[in-house]
């Protein structure tokens, strides 16, 4: 049935499976007595096996039902678990994916070459005493080519039959050439002649026809008050039944004959009238979310429109259309905005399997913990983390945590804990990724960006231990002295600030010697619209998104102090900070500002320090929606976007993190 | 004759390829259930007039939800969904109450002839 509108949604239940068994085989290997681990990896190679018979993936199909096979002794307590079945399953789960990634590639399951090596050693896990479970029942047994059949009686059912004189009918039932599973046919049959016909005598024998050891007919001998042909019909009520012919059964050839060929009747073909399809869940492209979102965003700015024609013109019976087409704008918005949201878990699944593998490559001891699966987020920022978290949880085990032996002298346990929590706050959601390894040096830190020419011994001079930190971030940083294939290579750390940037997310790093590192990342839920700040700094407008300003406060010229010649101001009892965002930006002084003693400073954060940022005035809060600048517009430091207001003026975005570069 | 239709199945697949099928021929899929215990409640709310139960789901199996389901509703017609190398399972099924089987992988012919049957 390998059908193309069928493929999407066999590989999402593959991936699935996979995801299952992974998840469950690293149970396993804690505890290799976990019932329902055993119980979820079985149901998942049995499921993932009907799935690709039916798409006809037969090399998935094939590894599975060993798979299947394997795991069906294990439940039931003839095959233990031990490490070598747990890295042969890791292995077959390897396989698996690799075709099933194939298949959504190529839509075939590519090369296969493997496998045989693998089902080989499925096969050699079955205790010897079984017998491989075949996968098709009863194709063979005795054959019968009917017309005469002797019925083996016994004398009670002789006595009966002899009792009930013309009421003895032999009844001879073929099944269809495909008919699956004979002898439960022949159960149906018996369930269907209940309460009606005895059955005295059947061939081939009872214990054949239950069996379903026989070919694809068989005898019954019933004594029956009912009429031949509504016996029939009973036993034709019954599936995969392709021939019913009874006779009156006596010693003689029997004179009445009936055959009744199948008339198969689809269902349904009579009424198609009112017929309501009720469909709980449809798979809907991203890219057709994210042309939905625009659609909804540039209902806002057309909505804004009415909004600025509306106070021109004083209607007031345009200003309440316009407040409830606001309502449903807002209500599309976050409907959108929820159907766009998928749950953190999507890709935290993958990690414990690699983390894991990483741990045992490098012979260290590593509890992975997960926490917070169930936050959801934007499906274009969950897509776009999947790398960058990849990244710090390799680093956190590569460069983190210790080797066994290393660990115990300094009095820790030898294994290590690695976590990945995921939580909400605010408007943002926080990842956390950590470990209680050696923690960072700062000097060390220091000394290799002084050796790779990346910062001056001044520079280092004056660092923060926080700025220390952040020296992982810039491009060709790399400490440990070894690269290994799988973090160190001291690119991908820059690739995680830049694609973290990109979200509008930010990170902070904290670590103690011997205590650990903590990798905190902050993303927003959302992307596509966000809740801002417009403000104007000298002659221009500018917004600046909500979630990154902490506080907006109102300071006096007179209060500002100069320290180490820069400006700063005493807030919440410590040193801020300040920064004169028209200085920055390089705009003209706006008439009569020059004059002001008050003026409006946004707190900010850059690099985990507050800030605060001189500005003019402030505007409002509004809903914005962000466009991407584009071409030569891309490289421009300070600014993430811009958007377009109703009136058609276009306002940039301050990006706080670019602001000083 | 059946008109509504439940289908009982921990892979949205399985359940999927059925749905397509049975739309294109005319039931109504009224309800979905992901275990047996999803599907006993799905049960006692939709009253379907006919339920394409699978056998190995998590929670609770096929023939666990069949005989819940039998023992609260003695006239339902389950049909159960197999694997080749299930037919022990299926036989005890029918034992309990069901009145007939498919076999993945699964063929519309099957299931229409065993609609068909109820």
């Amino acid at each position: 049935m390998a059908n193309e509108e069928y493929i999407e949604e066999f590989i999402a239940d593959a991936k699935e499976q996979i995801e299952n068994l992974n998840n469950s085989i690293l149970v396993l290997e804690k505890n290799q007595l976990d019932k329902e681990a055993i119980d979820v990896i079985f149901r998942a190679a049995h499921t993932l096996k009907g799935n690709s018979a039916t798409m006809g993936f037969m090399s998935i199909k094939e590894m599975m039902h060993k798979l299947e096979n394997v795991f069906d002794e294990v439940r039931n307590n003839k095959v233990k678990v031990n490490s070598d079945l747990i890295d042969l399953v890791f292995e077959c789960i390897d396989e698996v994916e690799a075709m099933v990634d194939d298949v959504a590639s190529s839509g075939s399951e590519g090369d296969t070459s493997g496998n045989a090596a693998i089902i080989e050693r499925l096969k050699q896990m079955l205790t010897s005493s079984e017998v491989e479970k075949k996968d098709s029942d009863g194709e063979q047994g005795a054959g019968n080519k009917g017309g005469d059949v002797e019925f083996n009686l016994d004398d009670n059912a002789r006595k009966k039959i002899a009792g009930a004189k013309d009421k003895v009918l032999r009844a001879k039932i073929v099944l269809t050439e495909d008919c699956m599973f004979p002898g439960v046919r022949v159960q149906l049959v018996f369930n269907a002649l209940e309460n009606v016909c005895e059955v005295v005598g059947s061939h081939p024998d009872l214990k054949l026809l239950e069996e379903g050891n026989f070919g694809k007919e068989f005898n019954l001998l019933i004594i029956s008050e009912e009429e031949q042909g509504k016996i029939k019909k009973r036993i034709m009520g019954v599936a995969e039944i392709k021939k019913v012919s009874i006779e009156k059964y006596s010693d003689k050839k029997a004179a009445e004959k009936q055959e009744i060929s199948k008339d198969s009747a689809p269902a349904g073909g009579e009424s198609k009238k009112n017929v309501v399809q009720t469909v709980q869940n449809i798979r809907v492209s991203i890219t057709k979310l994210d042309s939905l979102m625009n659609l909804a965003g540039e209902l806002v700015i057309a909505k804004i429109g009415l909004d600025e024609l509306s106070k021109r013109y004083h209607i007031s019976e345009l200003d309440r259309i316009i407040s409830d087409i606001d309502k449903m704008i807002i209500k599309l918005q976050d409907e959108v905005i929820e159907a766009r949201m998928v749950p953190v878990k999507h890709i935290f699944d993958k990690f414990p399997r690699m983390v894991r593998d990483l741990a045992k490559k490098q012979s260290k001891e590593v509890n992975f913990i997960v926490e917070g699966e169930e936050i959801t987020l934007d499906r274009t920022v969950l897509d776009k983390i999947g790398d960058p978290l990849v990244h710090l949880l390799r680093n956190a085990v590569d460069h983190g945590v210790e080797i066994p032996e290393e660990r115990k002298k300094n009095n820790k346990k030898p294994t290590g804990v690695v976590k990945l929590v995921a939580k909400k706050e605010k408007n943002t959601c926080v990842i956390e990724i950590s470990d209680d390894g050696n923690g960072m040096n700062p000097e060390v830190l220091k000394m290799t960006a002084i050796k790779k020419g990346l910062i001056t011994e001044k520079e280092a001079g004056m660092m923060t231990e926080k700025e220390a930190f952040n020296l992982i971030f810039l491009p060709g940083f790399s400490t440990t002295e070894v690269i290994t294939d799988v973090s160190g290579r001291g690119v991908g750390m820059d690739v995680v600030q830049s694609t973290i940037r990109s979200l509008r997310g930010t990170y902070t790093i904290n670590s103690e010697k011997d205590i650990g590192t903590t990798v905190t990342l902050r993303l927003p839920l959302s992307l596509a619209i966000i809740q801002s700040l417009f403000f104007r700094a000298g002659t221009r407008e500018y917004a600046v998104p909500m979630d990154v300003v902490n506080n907006i406060i109102t300071i006096k010229k007179s209060d500002i102090k100069k320290i180490q010649n820069e400006d700063t101001i005493i807030y919440r009892n410590s040193d801020l900070p300040l920064f004169w965002l028209k200085k920055l930006l390089c705009i003209e002084e706006n008439q009569g500002d020059e004059e002001k003693d008050m003026h409006f400073v946004l707190v900010v954060e850059r690099k985990g320090e507050e800030i605060g940022l001189i500005i003019d005035e402030v505007i409002g809060e509004q809903h914005i929606i962000i466009k991407p600048l584009e071409n030569i517009l891309k490289q421009t430091n300070g600014f993430s976007g811009a958007t377009i207001l109703g009136s058609g003026r276009v306002i940039l975005i301050v990006d706080v993190g670019t602001l000083f570069e | 004759m059946a008109k509504t239709v439940m289908l009982v199945d921990d892979s949205a697949f399985m359940r999927m390829i059925i749905k397509k099928i049975l739309i294109k021929n005319n039931y109504t899929v009224v309800a979905e259930g992901v275990d047996g215990n999803d599907g006993y409640e799905k049960y006692k709310q939709n009253k379907p007039d006919v339920v394409f139960m699978d056998v190995v789901m998590p929670n609770l199996g096929g023939i666990d939800c069949l005989k819940k389901i039998k023992a609260d509703f003695p006239d339902a017609n389950v049909l159960m969904c197999s694997s080749a190398g299930q037919q022990s399972i299926v036989s005890d099924a029918i034992k309990n109450g069901a009145k007939g089987f498919i076999v993945k992988p699964f063929q519309e012919a099957k299931i229409l002839e065993e609609l068909s049957k109820l």
